[in-house]
């Protein structure tokens, strides 16, 4: 059994490895204007789908490479915070609703706000700490009572979990894990078959690096922390955990709840007492200050606020709904989107259809204060 | 170069730009000339995109202090 001196070591480890892994996550969408909002805007407004080809590519790339993983036995599928033994649709297509309509009202998604922090963008600044509120809010505060509404009333309860690999094993008489893999080829092959299927999309090298780069960079961070940071036995609690993980859950790239825990460990820490860094808040430092460094490399840094009354109500509404809508739905477009994709939770597909859905809902209405503004 | 029309999508970020054009090219008469002045530095992809999908046609994009200037022939 592991010590605490080795523990603590490994807790080190695997949080360095997840800022570096951060580092390059904000570096890559920075450069390649990485954006889920973007993608559902270009469908939306113009029919184009090269940023959708894109994001299907990361996700694509993460569910071939989770798939793999879990097939030869380096991650447990089962461990992740996006499978549970029930499947709480109504607060994954309610939380994804709001937070799909927020994303568009706050000029991209949780993860878009640290990139535009990075750019140099004042309003993701407040756009940020709306949605620290609001997701403080859904985790501790008045707006649970949300999520307990949707699970109530929205909560199918199954005998296999939440994980479609599990759910199929059974009737074709194989392991999850088989299943697992042969659903990430079909899917997973599928979508990054799709993306590539498009001269327009492989003619730039931005599309390939962030369609490859964003899938790798997730499935590294399962590795890192479903792998490298797996402990049998806590040295103090003797249960499993995940070393450098806020709740002791697997997980990968996901920012709505640690944009909350950033702004709780800035604001509620005890300073006499040790500073509680967990994988979470050091994934958003890291992708704004690699962000920043891309910007600075590229240029691109340009200081920019608010632009009037209306601008600044539609980024905190938006923020807001991001905060409350990611903590219901259990995540973001990372979180949930690519994340939870790649392990192939039902919940994760569903929370994605409501952010998408949410999405067009908030690009109408957006098109309809450009009207009534003329 | 002659400009029919000037458009201030200056503190505005995506995907507002794009749709303030869009509008904008869609009440416009064919072979007018458009110019959009953004801040967003995404625009620049954007706004190219959407002009050569719809038809229309990019004269100039430059990005002068702050801004993004885009220079569009409606199609």
């Amino acid at each position: 059994m592991m010590d605490m001196a080795e523990y603590v070591a490994l807790e080190n480890t695997v949080l360095v490895l997840a800022f570096v892994l951060s580092l390059m996550f904000g570096v890559i969408a920075q450069r390649t204007s990485f954006c889920t909002m973007g993608a559902v805007s270009d469908v939306y407004n113009m029919g184009s789908w090269t940023r959708m080809r894109v994001w299907g590519m990361a996700a694509g790339v993460a569910m071939l490479g989770f798939g793999v993983m879990s097939y030869f036995g380096w991650i447990r599928a089962a461990d992740t915070i996006y499978s549970a033994g029930a499947l709480n649709w109504l607060a994954a297509l309610g939380g994804g609703l709001l937070f799909g309509f927020g994303m568009v009202l706050a000029s991209g998604c949780a993860n878009k706000t640290l990139i535009r922090i990075g750019e140099g963008n004042l309003k993701s600044v407040v756009v940020f700490i709306m949605i620290a509120l609001g997701a403080t809010s859904a985790m501790w505060g008045l707006s649970s009572v949300l999520y307990t509404f949707a699970v109530d009333h929205g909560t199918r309860y199954t005998e296999n979990g939440t994980l479609m690999s599990a759910w199929i094993a059974p009737a074709a008489g194989l392991d999850s894990g088989t299943v697992g893999l042969a659903m990430a080829v079909v899917i997973g092959g599928g979508l990054t078959a799709w993306a590539l299927s498009s001269k327009k999309f492989r003619s730039s090298a931005n599309n390939l690096l962030a369609g490859f780069g964003i899938g790798l960079l997730i499935v590294a961070m399962w590795w890192v922390i479903g792998h490298l940071g797996y402990v049998e036995e806590h040295p103090d609690t003797l249960d499993a955990v995940y070393a450098g993980t806020a709740a002791g859950g697997m997980q990968s790239f996901s920012f709505t709840s640690p944009i909350a825990r950033s702004l709780y460990l800035v604001t509620m820490t005890d300073p006499t007492r040790p500073l509680l860094i967990s994988v979470g808040v050091l994934t958003v430092v890291g992708v704004i200050i690699g962000s920043f460094l891309h910007a600075l490399y590229s240029r691109t840094f340009q200081w920019e606020g608010l632009n009037g009354e209306q601008d600044t109500a539609l980024h905190m509404i938006g923020g807001t709904c991001m905060g409350v809508g990611g903590v219901i739905a259990g995540g973001c477009t990372v979180g949930q989107g690519l994340s939870g994709v790649s392990t192939l939770s039902g919940e994760s597909f569903i929370a994605v259809a409501g952010i998408m859905l949410g999405g067009v809902v908030g690009l109408r209405l957006q098109m309809w204060l450009l009207m009534r503004n003329e | 170069m002659n400009i029919d029309q000037e458009l201030n999508a200056r503190g505005m970020n995506c995907p507002i730009p794009l749709m303030k054009t869009k509008r904008a090219l869609e009440k416009m008469e064919s072979g007018k000339v458009l110019r959009v002045y953004a801040t967003d530095s995404g625009s620049m992809k954007d706004i190219l995109e959407f002009v050569n999908g719809a038809g229309h046609t990019m004269l100039n994009q430059e990005h002068v202090g702050k801004d993004y200037i885009h220079t569009i022939r409606r199609g």
